[in-house]
């Protein structure tokens, strides 16, 4: 047993998207609840050192220096990746990993973790994608649907706020939403044309979790209305938009329960073989490099999808000889990811005395249309479609001297209207996409490696294949020209929606948690990010994994009330 | 004292003779500090000039008040390769040495047409080598680049508002300019 000053009710391991609100429901429910953070401190508007500088305040306007390009090739790749906002995100010469298959891990390693850098982007599953495995036969059925967790969005959705639309689809379950901003003539004509030529597809409002309208309760958080920056990967000066920083770790701490402990990486779980469950977390101070044990009757693994495998599966012990929980060799395995390879651009001449006016941070939305009521396609599941367009205006920028000159300072001149579309699609958790523990390499820590063993499969091929028909007749409906598709050909891992290794189900021998989220093998541990997902589908996961942190912190409240853990 | 500042001003800024003594010429410092390039005070001269004649001063700011031949030379040394930088430092060397061999002069003695006159021919791509070129299209992006971004382009001529606010019309009429 610890000593009392290491012991507390609760251990979260990480204070980012879901960590934070695992962390701020025990707190709320009385626990003293220790936050185990490896990186450092990103305290609401002291630490968000860029977010008011002007464009002709950054040095390379916005641009990352070579140097720093060139010894960190993979973050690099990621679109967020610029000059104000490159202190959130992990450089890969300092976090080294091991790539058997190529993908690119995108990583943000401080207090808040991603949630500071997201796009904001939130939707709801519905039954159509807690059935797709048991419909579909493949990964293993999930052991709830959308009537367990339903609850737990709506209680989600109103403290962090989403701003959406009531569009009635039973694709997209409906939230509870803060009002929308207006869609732009482009989306509105582009929705018009899919609702003419199609049935099942609709163009939407994409929901996002800012605050077009705050409610009393976004007030007492200490936050105010979205100012439409657009610059949120900088921390938002206004709490505009949802991050741990301003909503649930500062929440978590007015409690008076909350200890946060930074710089402290974690190595393993403890697991006491006599009592038959975990007791503590081993961590390493990242500057020191000593270890502490700290203990707790619960813990919350929320290191993000990749980290928390590697958690769990450095948690050896003599029961556990494969990682904690992993008596069916499981772990690691039905990793998956969301198919972001495909993108379509287009231009539209119309619309020409019509743009729009003032900010908005978001786009537009296309839920899954593909395969939702039957199988129909050569391929399995689907993706959804995002939408933006924009009017362009030019400057005449040929020659030199005063001409160039007049040309600049006269006003732009309008252009078409650019249009494009993103794939976001589902991919199929396969036995053979794993992560697992690199036997021989250590990070500076003495923790082993992480090594990634994920590939692209012929169904995802087919999808891009289909994404690209589909949008393209659907943007030549649309009296859209010029229509270009990409495939990226990048390696997984871009998408950010890494998921799975822990995968949630009904059976132990064919999953590693229960419909609570627990270890089905040890109960009072439990992993709410992203890998517990048994699927993927076509949403971005974020708000699914705060709906399930709140619902299992609160499960785990009960169980420890009822002297269950 | 104020008119040899007004001259020198006028020297360094406008496409005009060289009037000073040329002693003079060689008193400049280096202005930035550049790890990875070298450019010589001549050779910053040259630029400074160049990137004015591109964007020159008008009732309106120019090249010279954004600093752009400096954010030029910054840029290149801090967010070029190796191999990129050495293409803009080997074109800027050809550039000048083009110039000598077809006015006589440097590009800074060269009066008013034979600059307009050797710029055009790149513009055009006029039997220009292909690192004199690329020389000239660097500069000229990163000085409309300092000119497009700085505070009062942004603000004055652009309108540029960080803060939109909190209200967003997705449609509105496209304000026709009038004539």
């Amino acid at each position: 047993m610890g000593d009392t000053k290491n012991t507390f009710d609760a251990i979260v391991i990480g204070s980012g998207m879901s960590g934070g609100w695992a962390a701020k429901e025990l707190c709320e429910k009385g626990l003293k609840t220790l936050v185990l953070e490896r990186g450092r401190d990103v305290k609401h508007l002291k630490d968000y050192p860029t977010t008011n500088m002007f464009p002709w305040e950054f040095k390379h306007r916005g641009q990352v220096p070579y140097a720093i390009a060139k010894d960190n090739p993979i973050i690099t790749k990621c679109y967020a990746f610029k000059e104000d906002a490159l202190h959130f995100f992990v450089k890969d010469n300092e976090h080294p990993y091991v790539q058997e298959k190529p993908f690119d891990w995108i990583r943000g390693y401080q207090v808040g973790g991603k949630s500071i850098m997201w796009a904001r982007q939130t939707q709801r599953w519905s039954d159509f994608d807690f059935e797709g495995p048991a419909r579909d036969g493949f990964a293993v059925d999930w052991p709830i649907r959308y009537k367990d967790i339903a609850p737990w969005y709506s209680y989600v959705e109103k403290f962090a706020g989403i701003s959406g639309n009531k569009d009635g689809l039973d694709t997209l379950p409906d939230g509870e939403f803060l009002p929308a901003w207006d869609l732009t003539c482009i989306e509105t004509h582009f929705k018009e044309a899919v609702a003419k030529n199609f049935k099942d597809r609709y163009v939407i409002y994409g929901r996002c979790a800012h605050l077009s309208k705050p409610e009393p309760i976004h007030i007492e958080q200490g936050r105010g209305q979205c100012q439409t920056r657009n610059l949120c990967q900088r921390g938002c000066p206004f709490g505009g938009y949802f991050n741990a920083n301003s909503t649930t770790i500062p929440w978590a701490e007015k409690t008076g329960n909350l200890t946060l402990r930074t710089h402290a990486v974690v190595h393993s779980i403890i697991y006491d073989e006599a009592k038959g469950k975990a007791t503590g977390v081993r961590i390493i101070d990242t500057n020191t490099k000593q270890s502490t044990d700290y203990f707790a009757d619960i813990i919350f693994v929320n290191a993000g999808a990749v980290n928390t495998n590697l958690i769990l599966l450095n948690s050896t012990s003599k029961r556990f000889p494969n990682g904690l929980g992993n008596d069916n060799g499981l772990l690691g395995k039905y990793f998956a990811f969301h198919n972001y390879r495909a993108r379509i651009s287009a231009s539209f001449d119309g619309l020409q005395d019509s743009t729009t006016e003032g900010g908005r941070p978001t786009n537009a939305y296309i839920p899954r249309f593909r395969n939702v009521y039957k199988q129909e396609t050569d391929f399995l599941r689907g993706y959804a479609v995002t939408f933006s367009g924009y009017h362009t205006s030019s400057t005449d920028t040929s020659g030199f001297g005063e001409n160039l000159k007049n040309n600049l300072m006269a006003d732009a001149k309008p252009g078409n209207w650019r249009v494009g579309s993103q794939c976001m699609g589902e991919t199929i958790p396969k036995v053979t996409n794993y992560v697992s523990l690199d036997k021989t390499k250590k990070d500076e820590w003495g923790i082993p490696q992480l090594n990634f063993s994920v590939e692209y499969d012929d169904n995802d091929e087919k999808m891009i294949k289909d994404f690209i028909e589909q949008v393209t007749d659907m943007f030549a409906r649309a009296g859209f020209t010029d229509i270009k598709a990409t495939d990226s050909k990048q390696a997984p891992g871009l998408d950010i929606h890494e998921m799975g290794g822990v995968r949630m189900g009904k059976d132990p021998k064919t999953s590693l948690l229960n419909e609570w989220n627990q270890l089905h093998e040890c109960k009072n541990v439990f992993v709410t990010d992203g890998a517990c997902m048994t699927s993927t589908s076509t949403q971005n996961p974020s708000l699914t994994y705060m709906a399930f942190a709140a619902r299992a912190a609160n499960h785990a409240v009960e169980l420890l009330k009822k002297k269950d853990l | 004292m104020n008119r040899r500042h007004a001259i020198r001003t006028a020297f360094i800024f406008s496409a005009g003779a060289a009037l000073l003594p040329s002693c003079l010429q060689k008193d400049t410092t280096t202005a930035i500090d550049l790890k990875n390039i070298v450019v010589n005070s001549e050779q910053q001269k040259m630029l400074a000039q160049l990137t004015a004649t591109i964007i020159p001063t008008t009732k309106f700011i120019g090249a010279a008040e954004v600093k752009a031949y400096e954010f030029t030379l910054m840029m290149v040394d801090d967010c070029y390769s190796p191999e990129k930088q050495k293409l803009f430092t080997d074109g800027l060397q050809q550039f000048d040495k083009l110039v000598s061999t077809k006015y006589g002069k440097s590009f800074i003695d060269c009066s008013n047409d034979q600059k307009t006159a050797w710029l055009t021919a790149i513009e055009n791509k006029k039997d220009i080598p292909g690192d004199v070129v690329q020389f000239y299209q660097t500069t000229k992006q990163h000085t409309l680049q300092a000119f497009t971004s700085c505070k009062q382009y942004m603000v004055d001529v652009r309108k540029y508002n960080m803060v939109p606010g909190p209200d967003f019309k997705g449609c509105v009429p496209l304000k026709k300019k009038v004539a």
